[in-house]
This record gives structure tokens, C-alpha cells and sequence, in this order.
């Protein structure tokens, strides 16, 4: 497992290792039942807060990706099925839906909303290659 | 990747035969008295005296013990062989598990003839010894071989590559993490300290210094629960040992000249498992026979084992700056 923090992003440090253990375990770098360094050995080595790192593996265990275990490292869950099933995609469309309306409330016209989506497919398909 | 044991387990029963003649021996000599000579003096006059249960925990506990041994040592066999090889260590704990069955099983007859003359059993010893051993050796020539399952594969890295020098570029802070922590280590940390515990719980009143060895030998391997941690980040790769975390290997990335990819076999280029050194490579691995060799500018060389070569290869070299 790698990460890497940008502390002059202005997206939130939680955020940047939520989204890229996640896109360790889109391309396979991380596999099922691998293992991530301790709340406390994350947090020094990056020179971070703790609680931030708690943070991020509360999300990553609530979304099913990470096993939390009193006493445990914690560790990647069994991946959810990469299938286009009715749930995946009320989920996903729930969580468009919130970015979505933020993006109108905040003046955007819905074609530049349209663009910045496919923007951000192509960066990540890009990524992959 | 699942563990999967290698080396078939019923080349162990030898052992678990020896461990049920032990029962059976103790319960039909049994109702014992409570307080029975337990030491003697080299011409076998006792020399003092305990519960006969006592001498049963340790037997039995010191033939488990070996058992678990053998059965760490048998699989890091099998799993570093290419081919069929006789494993001369296979027959170590029918050895030293036959001896003590057999010692207990002269001590029982004695016990039960109400004689109080210690003689050293040499029939049973070379009897109980000499079938577990000859079956044991017997075994390891029917040994069928089977490749190790963990196939080589090996990693793309590229991706990895080219984000990691952006990331680098940008001066942003940088930890590469991975854990080391088999199973063996599992058994050593937790079931072999429980076991050496219960020994310990009975032996306390008969044999206190006994008592508190185990103990020790108890507190200090589960102390290797965790097993290895091996830490990037941009200055330095930090080798972790265990529970407390202990700083085993400590490199300035600033200092390294070269790394590389290297096959090794545990037993044979290191002789075992755990923090090595062969005379010119200092090595950090709990598993595996593949791992990364550092190079520093002092020439002192270090390995460390990996599940994913590839990837630990690929940001070591980032980190230091030395090439593709």
C-alpha cells in the first residue's frame, strides 16, 4: 500500500487517502485480505493527525471495503461485485444526485457539469493504462 | 495470496502417535500417588519429590513443542524445494519426542512397580525412539514433491512508477507499506506461548525455575506477533520487528546505490527465517524466496522479503533516485 499526501490540495487529507487506497484496489494493487499499517503508523509516517487517518479508515469500513477488528490491523474486505446491479446503481445515483445539486446551486449550467463528468472518466480510465 | 500448505501433514504422524502412546500410558498407570519421586541422582536415587502429573505436563508439553517445530521447519523445507531432497531435519522432533516418551514410559513402569530406583529405560528409549524415527524416515521417502502453489508472477509497475516521480516532483511526502505475517508466525506467537503457559501453570509448584524459563521463552515469541512491517518514505526504509514495533533496519534512501530483484532459498542461503546474515547479506523475511537487495554506498548489502518484489523494487528506486 502507497499513499501520498498533498498538503497544498485543497481537497481534505482524508479524503486523498480514501480515494487513493481506492484506486489501489481499482487497479489491483491491493488484493483482498492485504493488510494497512496501524491508525498510529499511518499518522507518523505521514507526518498527519490521527484522527484524520481514523477518519478515513471509519469511511473505508463503512463503505465495505476495509475490515476494522478491535486488535486487528486492518485490513482490505472482499471487494463488492463489479456487476451493474440495481443496487450499485441506486447508490451511486443517490451520491450524483447530492454532487450534482451542489454543482447548481453553485451557479453551474448543466452542460459544464456534463463536461466535468466526462472529464473525470477520462482521467481515471486514462490513469489505468 | 492464501496460504496453502505444501509439505503433506500425515508425515507427521509418527509424533502423534508418540503423543497418544504417552496418554494411553499415563491413564492406565494411573490412579498415581499424589507426591512421587520426580528427581533422581546420577545413580538414581531420587532427589526429590512432586505431583506425577507434573512430569506428564512437561513431557507432553516438550514433545508439542517439537512437533510445532518440525511442522514450521517442514513446510519452509518443502516450500523452497525445486525438486524432491530428503529432509534430514524431518525425523529432529521423532528423535527427541521418541526419547522423552520412551524416559516416561520406564519412569511410569517404575512408578507403578513402587520401586523408587531410577534406571534408565534404554529398551523403551530405543524402542519408542527407533519406530517413531525409522516410520518418520520412512514418511519423508514417501513424501510425494508439490510445487509451491505461489506461483511467480510477475508485476506491472509502471503505473506505479510514473505517479510515484510525479508525486516526487512535487515534493509531496511519500509511505510505501507492507506487512509480513505468515501463519508460522501466528503459531509461535500465540499457540506456542499458550501451550509453554499451561506447562508452565503445572510445573509451578514442582518445578519453579522450569516455570519461569518457560514463562520467558513464552513472553518473548509472542512478542514477534505482527511479524515484519517494511516503511518507505522519501529519506529512509524502516525494517519494524513484532508487537512493540522495534526498529530492526533502519537505511537513509540517500545512502543507497543499487537494488535489485533476488530469488533466495531460505533455508539453504540463510538457514531459516526471521533476520539473517550469511556472511555478506544482511536479510529481514518471514516468508517467501523473493525479495529486494540493497546495496549501500558503505557496500554493505541488505535483503528484504516481500510478497510484491515489483512494487517495493519500483519505490525503492524512486525514493533513492537510482534510475529506472
Amino acid at each position: 500500500m502507497w499513499l501520498s499526501i498533498d498538503n497544498k490540495s485543497s481537497r481534505p487529507i482524508y479524503l486523498q487517502i480514501i480515494l487513493q487506497i481506492k484506486e489501489q484496489l481499482r487497479r489491483g494493487e491491493l488484493k483482498t485480505g492485504d493488510e494497512l499499517p496501524s491508525v498510529r503508523e499511518l499518522a507518523n509516517s505521514l507526518s498527519i493527525n490521527m484522527h484524520t487517518v481514523r477518519r478515513a479508515y471509519l469511511r473505508l469500513s463503512e463503505q465495505g471495503l476495509l475490515s476494522l477488528r478491535l486488535g486487528r490491523r486492518a485490513t482490505i474486505a472482499s471487494l463488492p461485485q463489479i456487476t451493474n446491479s440495481t443496487e450499485n446503481e441506486a447508490e451511486i445515483s443517490a451520491r450524483l444526485e447530492e454532487v450534482i445539486t451542489d454543482a447548481l446551486l453553485m451557479g453551474l449550467s448543466s452542460s459544464a457539469v456534463h463536461n466535468l463528468l466526462e472529464q473525470q472518466i477520462n482521467n481515471l480510465e486514462n490513469a489505468k493504462t | 495470496m492464501k496460504n496453502r500448505i505444501v509439505h503433506p501433514l500425515w508425515t507427521h504422524l509418527p509424533i502423534l502417535g508418540l503423543i497418544v502412546y504417552l496418554v494411553i500410558n499415563m491413564i492406565t498407570a494411573s490412579p498415581l500417588p499424589d507426591r512421587v519421586p520426580v528427581n533422581f541422582d546420577l545413580s538414581g536415587q531420587p532427589a526429590g519429590y512432586g505431583s506425577p502429573w507434573a512430569v506428564f505436563s512437561l513431557v507432553l508439553g516438550l514433545v508439542l513443542l517439537y512437533g510445532i517445530i518440525s511442522l514450521v521447519i517442514d513446510e519452509a523445507w518443502a516450500r523452497s524445494e525445486k525438486r524432491k531432497t530428503f529432509n534430514w531435519l524431518s525425523p529432529f522432533d521423532e528423535i527427541i519426542a521418541g526419547v522423552l516418551v520412551g524416559i516416561h514410559t520406564g519412569y511410569l513402569r517404575m512408578l507403578s512397580s513402587g520401586l523408587d530406583t531410577f534406571s534408565f529405560p534404554w529398551v523403551d528409549v530405543l524402542v519408542t525412539g527407533g519406530i517413531a524415527v525409522g516410520l518418520a524416515i520412512i514418511l519423508e521417502f514417501l513424501r510425494p514433491f508439490r510445487p509451491n502453489p505461489q506461483a511467480v508472477t510477475i508485476e506491472d509497475t509502471s503505473n506505479l512508477e510514473k505517479e510515484l516521480k510525479l508525486r516526487l516532483k512535487e515534493n509531496r511526502p511519500i509511505l510505501y507499506w507492507q506487512s509480513q505475517e505468515p501463519l508460522w508466525v501466528k503459531l509461535v506467537t500465540i499457540a506456542m506461548p499458550l501451550v509453554m503457559l499451561a506447562v508452565a501453570a503445572v510445573m509451578w509448584f514442582s518445578q519453579p525455575w522450569f516455570s519461569l524459563l518457560y514463562i520467558a521463552i513464552a513472553v518473548a515469541s509472542s512478542l514477534l506477533y505482527g511479524g515484519l512491517k517494511t516503511i518507505v518514505t522519501r529519506d529512509k526504509i524502516t525494517v519494524k520487528l513484532g508487537l512493540l514495533g522495534l526498529r530492526v533496519l533502519n537505511l537513509k534512501t540517500s545512502e543507497i546505490i543499487s537494488a535489485e530483484i533476488m530469488e533466495f532459498s531460505p533455508i539453504k542461503d540463510f538457514g531459516g527465517y526471521g533476520i539473517r546474515y550469511n556472511g555478506k547479506i544482511w536479510a529481514y523475511y518471514f516468508k517467501g524466496n523473493r525479495g529486494v537487495k540493497i546495496t549501500l554506498n558503505r557496500k554493505t548489502q541488505y535483503l528484504i522479503g516481500t510478497n510484491r518484489p515489483e512494487q517495493l523494487l519500483t519505490v525503492i528506486k524512486a525514493v533513492s533516485g537510482i534510475g529506472p
